[in-house]
């Protein structure tokens, strides 16, 4: 494919009448881990949402190159359906094989609770269903917002696992994570957001030279 | 498994590679809708109150025809008036009435507002649905749900038929029909209401504003003239009347039939949270002037077709076929205020058949309370005068009744009346029952059966698990 899967030029959104996103110009390339990182109130959220047309942007530009599919953040769909029932049904929906399924339901260590309705699922055991339902869409490019949120450590790393070697299929990420030591194991390039503007982006290696600093993201993020 | 002396291990498959391909439009969402409304609490609520309901007023309304008809089996001219389609169909499919009203739009709303407060909209949305096509999911859905409750009042006609009572099909079918549009009309302006209020909470609000407000239109128009009158005919109510008189009313059909896919398309459009408020405004304007248009079209549609057994809507035969070769135009004008008793007999009677059964008929009141005094009290000579105009040509009469009006048109139209056989007089059908009927059925079997759908369909478990 030539040029970026997503390409967004001086995207402009505002919400009750404030600016939210200003000026953002940005592009997403085929096969990368890009991660979207920025204090609380950044306007991650809202960026995704936009991206994903789900808010009204007030300006700018966004083309997109490829299938895309956006997992929110913090939601409890079908409250009443049981996991595994919803998870037929977004494998029938995109007719994937039986076996893809099951190898996703292996890989997140879905099985013991297939049979539970998403209301009954803790925080952590809700997300990972959903992570699995992103993954059983045929989208090129997938938008997740705080993936790992409500994960425990072994869960991060088998849904990073996941992410990796979707990766390694010819998928590409764009990742809203607000744990930074996460977002810095995981993605190959960073988004930083502060109060809606794009103050930084690029590999962590040119992150540091713009902040002139030799440590991690952490240390990064604190220089921005 | 061997292959050229090397042993081929099985290695698991890796993670399917992603591509652009558009899901092919399948039953998987469709399925999803319906286990949604079918695992909901709502769907069962509404389904056991109606059981009780029907069951309540079915009992009542056969334990009056019961009594009623106990006179009337030893008078012939007693008999005449006990009609089962006003005595025990009416009553009965009226709760039907209610619950479409006061329960069906909060399970509507629920279906649209639970999917947008809890995330699942952006997900459907993120699968590839537009919003029209998951308002139209939701929508058929709803549909066939209503259908199935519509089988409720239905088995209390089929007990009452099974029992000796007489049952008209016709009649029957007109009134199904009615309550099945009127359904489906409320299930519009829900999912419409759903969309448009920002939780479910603002959006049963809204449902309630335009029942009060219908129902606020509906007692206005029956009681004020002019504007409001008219306005009366986009009240609700209006969409179910004429199917409770018996009547299957052309314009009716036209009119509420167009208005459900302006109000989905209205429910899409708000629906999409990507959409800009300006957007959203300029598709309502353009919706509420096609459904002014729509209603505006539908007096053009007068034409209705009496299916009551003893054809109270109707002229005999020969006048039927007689007035509907009338070409021309027949303007009326009546000079009587809405309250005036003579006013609703000439508007239920002779101006209603005439309307249903003449291509060209236009009825305008100019007695309005101002000029005559609510009753005629103001001593105006002209007050009570009905002015019948017929290209040119202008009769009057003070009188209600078909027999003096009638040739009065035949004078005006030069029309002449066809000769005909008498018609038989509506017998009536008195059955006098000595049990309540459908005790059991709606107080307690039908409300198990649909617990124990809901139990089916809330415990089910997914196949490969």
């Amino acid at each position: 494919m030539e040029g970026p899967l997503l390409r967004v030029e001086g995207l402009l959104a505002n919400l009750g009448g404030q600016p939210i996103l200003r000026e953002l110009t940005f592009e997403v390339r085929e096969g990368e881990r890009l991660g979207l990182i920025g204090p609380n109130g950044a306007g991650k959220t809202t960026l995704l949402e936009a991206l994903a047309g789900l808010l009204p942007v007030a300006g700018g530009r966004i083309t997109r190159q490829a299938s895309f599919f956006y997992l929110p953040d913090g939601i409890m769909p079908w409250a009443e359906l049981r996991a595994g029932e919803l998870l037929s049904t977004f494998q029938s929906h995109h007719h994937r094989e039986g076996q893809e399924r099951q190898m996703l339901i292996e890989e997140l260590d879905l099985g013991p609770v297939l049979g539970k309705r998403m209301c009954e699922l803790s925080k952590g055991n809700r997300k990972r269903v959903l992570l699995a339902l992103a993954f059983l869409t045929r989208a090129e490019l997938l938008l997740l917002d705080e993936p790992f949120d409500g994960l425990d450590i072994h869960q991060t790393r088998r849904a990073m696992n996941l992410i990796e070697s979707h990766q390694a299929a010819g998928r590409t990420f764009l990742l809203s994570i607000h744990e930074l030591r996460q977002a810095e194991g995981l993605c190959e390039r960073f988004l930083l957001l502060v109060g809606g503007r794009l103050v930084a982006t690029g590999t962590l290696k040119e992150l540091r030279e713009h902040t002139n600093t030799q440590d991690g993201l952490e240390e990064v993020f604190l220089a921005v | 498994m061997s292959s050229g002396g090397f042993a081929l291990a099985r290695t698991p498959p890796g993670p399917p590679r992603p591509d652009r391909a558009k899901p092919a439009p399948g039953f998987s969402l469709w399925r999803l809708e319906i286990r949604h409304l079918l695992t909901g609490r709502a769907w069962l609520g509404l389904a056991v109150i109606l059981s009780l309901l029907v069951g309540s007023t079915f009992a009542k309304a056969v334990g009056i025809f019961t009594e009623g008809s106990r006179a009337a089996l030893t008078s012939p001219d007693l008999a005449q008036g006990m009609n089962p389609f006003d005595g025990v169909l009416g009553p009965t499919f009226g709760s039907a009435y209610l619950v479409a009203t006061l329960l069906l739009p909060f399970v509507a709303i629920r279906q649209i507002g639970a999917d947008r407060e809890s995330g699942a909209l952006k997900l459907l949305l993120g699968l590839g649905c537009s919003p029209l096509q998951v308002v139209v999911k939701k929508f058929t859905v709803l549909v066939m749900a209503w259908a199935i409750y519509l089988l409720v009042p239905l088995s209390a006609a089929l007990l009452w038929s099974r029992s000796g009572g007489h049952l008209v099909g016709t009649e029957l079918g007109g009134l199904l029909l009615g309550h099945f549009l009127y359904g489906t009309v409320v299930i519009a302006l829900s999912l419409l209401a759903g969309s448009l209020g920002r939780s479910s909470a603002t959006s049963s609000l809204l449902v309630l504003a335009a029942t009060l407000g219908s129902w606020v239109i509906d007692f206005e128009g029956a009681t004020g003239g002019g504007w409001l009158s008219r306005l009366a005919a986009l009240s609700l109510t209006q969409a179910l009347r004429p199917f409770e008189q018996g009547l299957l009313p052309v314009g009716h059909v036209l009119a509420w039939s167009a208005f459900i896919p302006v109000a989905l398309g209205l429910a899409a459009g708000w629906l999409h949270p990507g959409h800009r408020m300006l957007h959203k405004v300029l598709l309502s304007v353009g919706g509420v002037a096609a459904v002014l248009l729509i209603f505006l079209a539908t007096p053009r549609f007068q034409r209705s077709w009496d299916l009551t057994e003893d054809r109270r809507h109707s002229f005999p035969s020969g006048v039927e076929n007689t007035l509907s070769r009338i070409r021309g135009r027949l303007d009326i004008e009546v000079r009587l205020s809405a309250e005036d008793p003579r006013w609703m007999d000439l508007d239920k009677g002779i101006l209603r058949k005439l309307r249903h059964v003449m291509p060209h008929v236009s009825v305008v009141r100019t007695g309005d309370p101002s000029t005559f005094g609510r009753y005629g009290q103001g001593g105006d000579d002209h007050y009570g005068e009905v002015v019948y105009r017929y290209q040119g040509r202008e009769g009057l009469s003070r009188s209600t009744s078909a027999e003096e009006i009638l040739p009065l048109i035949w004078d005006l139209t030069g029309a002449h009346p066809w000769a005909e056989d008498p018609e038989a007089a509506y017998p009536g059908y008195p059955k006098a029952l000595d049990a309540p009927l459908g005790t059991l059925w709606f107080r307690l079997l039908l409300p198990l059966l649909f617990l124990a759908l809901w139990l089916q369909q809330h415990l089910s478990l997914p196949k490969a698990v």
